[in-house]
């Protein structure tokens, strides 16, 4: 099933604005995939962190869903040491393991799991509709925001649809397999799902038309900044400088690092 | 198919991200209010197909069906693939917002490709649009996964090996991409020939 599982709650995350959000995490996402030092990745990771707590998410589900990086993060933590050269750290006969590649896995590493903590903390805290219309006031062009809203709503729908066909196949005994008769059983239920998607797509079509649709959808929650959306909006440019600062190394580090 | 958040360098992700504004530019163009629903709930069902598992051999993989979804939309597979991508990065964090440049090119350029080469030999008969449809599943997949390589390789020369072995899994995926397609446009063409371009 497909589940916002972390879209209601009460946090002074959940409190602020959609577009503060949505603002704050593209900030946070774009400035992190430039770094490469080490200083303020760590600090990214840091910040990554206060924001999880801030935003009082279940650690242990928030923890399921670093997994999804995890078989990447294996990959090339198996794959880098051995292939990128730079000073060798252990060798045998056949295998040696760099320091460059170490340096690069620990990077990926701190990177992707501080922009993960982050999207999670502010993006999935809202609902996709809220998503929607914080990208709405970005400036996203409002087709393009329509269709998200769209597809957003068909989701649910046709995924039940799509269960309720493998639902029919299992009970008359389809087995997946690696065979021919599987993949074309697989490829017809999904040429049913489109062809009942064209058509549910036509009555719908024909119902925004009934009820004066003209390209516009309106929110039925109005958002205002408050005082602490600017607070929210000032931590992380304070954050964000800090972290560019560390980039740059314009300040000399303390020698622990 | 998609690249993590972080691995990519920042002139990959501004590469990307002119290519998505160019073709989600020219597909929201191409696409008028008529036809915004049934390419939203296209795009729904592109991203609940991509749930399926389908079995290879004692593993499985899910399916990409970028080559119908190019079939079926054209260059508004652009938006609808873009839209696909960004609700996953919401619901399951596939991604996220510096990727969704690459990761919507990676699949929907080839998608756009595809429909350009094949959507012309679907109308033919038999054995030609057979292929076509084949094909089409076949070389979405390869193009989709030589971008991800491409992508991988530019953003750091050191994902070489990294960038072989993602290429490399998808060949099997190809393979099955391509008997999906053939199925699926097979029974598209029997059902409703009018949905095909």
């Amino acid at each position: 099933m497909i589940q916002e599982t972390f879209s209601q709650g009460h946090s002074p995350i959940h409190n602020l604005t959609p577009r503060t959000r949505t603002l704050a995490a593209i900030l946070l996402a774009f400035i992190i995939a430039s770094c490469h030092e080490l200083m303020p990745l760590l600090m990214a990771l840091g910040g990554a962190i206060i924001l999880i707590f801030t935003a009082r998410l279940n650690l242990f589900k928030a923890g399921r869903r670093l997994l999804v990086i995890a078989g990447f993060l294996l990959l090339i933590w198996i794959v880098l040491p051995l292939t990128c050269g730079g000073p060798v750290i252990w060798q045998n006969s056949f295998l040696k393991i760099g320091q460059t590649g170490i340096d690069l896995a620990l990077e990926l590493t701190l990177k992707t799991s501080s922009m993960l903590l982050i999207f999670l903390a502010l993006i999935s805290t809202m609902s996709t509709a809220d998503l929607a219309h914080a990208l709405h006031s970005l400036k996203l062009p409002p087709k393009l925001v329509l269709l998200l809203l769209i597809t957003y709503r068909y989701i649910f729908l046709i995924e039940d649809e799509l269960q309720t066909m493998l639902r029919a196949a299992k009970i008359r005994n389809f087995q997946p397999g690696t065979s021919l008769h599987c993949y074309k059983t697989y490829a017809n239920l999904l040429g049913m799902l489109f062809v009942r998607s064209a058509e549910r797509a036509q009555r719908v079509h024909k119902a925004m038309l009934c009820r004066a649709f003209d390209g516009h959808f309106h929110s039925l929650t109005e958002y205002h900044n408050r005082p602490q959306d600017y607070c929210f909006l000032g931590f992380i440019l304070i954050l964000s400088v800090v972290i560019i600062i560390g980039e740059w190394q314009i300040v000399t580090l303390p020698a622990i690092f | 198919m998609h690249i993590a958040e972080g691995v990519l360098s920042g002139p990959v992700i501004a590469a990307g991200f002119a290519v998505t504004a160019v073709g989600v530019g020219i597909g929201l163009k191409k696409l008028d209010f008529e036809h915004i629903a049934e390419t939203g709930i296209l795009a729904a069902t592109f991203f609940v197909a991509s749930l399926v598992h389908v079995p290879v051999g004692p593993s499985s993989a899910h399916l990409i069906l970028n080559g119908v979804i190019g079939l079926l939309l054209g260059w508004a597979a652009f938006p609808a693939i873009a839209v696909a991508l960004l609700l996953q990065a919401v619901f399951f964090q596939f991604g996220g917002f510096t990727t969704l440049g690459v990761n919507t090119a990676i699949m929907a350029l080839p998608a756009v490709v595809c429909f350009y080469l094949f959507a012309p030999l679907l109308k033919k008969p038999g054995k030609i649009a057979s292929t076509a449809a084949f094909s089409c599943g076949l070389l979405a997949v390869f193009l989709s996964a030589v971008l991800l390589g491409g992508a991988l390789y530019f953003s750091n020369e050191n994902f070489f090996e990294v960038a072989t072995i993602a290429i490399s899994t998808h060949i099997p995926i190809m393979i099955i991409e391509g008997f999906i397609t053939l199925f699926c446009i097979g029974f598209l063409k029997k059902v409703r020939p009018e949905m095909l371009p």
